[in-house]
């Protein structure tokens, strides 16, 4: 890794298990009122989604 | 570093961690931008930017699919530069969750449509019903095409997904 970042890559199956997760705790903190924090992890969601699209879908 | 795709490559190939896959699999990278290369607020910088970018949205109505993306990421901005949740929340009118929320309800009940709006990729997945997994495979496969819009920002049709949920 260098001082500007690095690169990791995990299978579509390892990137879909993990937005299935925080999509899970979204849902659960969205229930608990936690608005922000829900939200939060959404936007996360939509980067890794929108990384697992593809860089020409 | 070279491990990666193409070590992982290799062990299914030779089968020595698990049974030999007839198909490689397929591999998302994930770069890691460093603080160096994000803009660092200050709390007082980032605050104001969330209240003008809120301000907005409600003026634009939450219809402006752009205004809400504007909003949003100074939501992520104004979180980063050590704003609390709570403070966060009392700045927002809404979360800009309504998608959210609709889109849940439409799961559980599997009646109402998909309102007008587009659906950033998050409340796509959720409204579609279909697992990650398959979601993904649809876009890859440009079986479903997302709006592109400007910042190569991605969204998605009600309609595209209502089609999809109907499996027309």
């Amino acid at each position: 890794m260098t001082e500007q970042g690095g690169s990791v890559s995990f299978t579509l199956e390892e990137m879909a298990a993990v937005i299935e997760d925080l999509m899970r705790i979204a849902d659960d903190l969205l229930s608990a009122g936690d608005e922000v924090n829900a939200f939060l992890l959404d936007q996360v969601v939509n980067t890794l989604l929108d990384r697992a699209f593809g860089g020409d879908s | 570093m070279s491990t990666g795709a193409a070590t992982q490559s290799r062990r299914h190939a030779t089968g020595v961690f698990g049974p030999v896959l007839s198909r490689p699999p397929t591999y998302v990278m994930m770069t890691y931008v460093t603080q160096f290369e994000t803009e660092q607020l200050e709390s007082g910088e980032a605050r104001r930017r969330l209240i003008e970018a809120e301000t907005e949205y409600q003026r634009a109505r939450s219809d402006d699919y752009v205004a809400r993306l504007i909003r949003d990421s100074a939501i992520v901005d104004a979180h980063r530069s050590g704003l609390s949740s709570r403070e966060i929340s009392e700045l927002v009118g809404d979360m800009g969750q309504p998608n959210v929320v609709r889109a849940r309800r439409r799961a559980v009940t599997r009646r109402e449509i998909v309102p007008d709006g587009l659906l950033s990729p998050a409340d796509a997945l959720r409204a579609s019903g279909l697992s990650a997994k398959d979601f993904i495979d649809l876009v890859r496969q440009r079986d479903l095409r997302p709006v592109e819009l400007a910042g190569s920002v991605r969204a998605f049709r009600p309609e595209d997904i209502e089609h999809l949920r109907t499996g027309g």
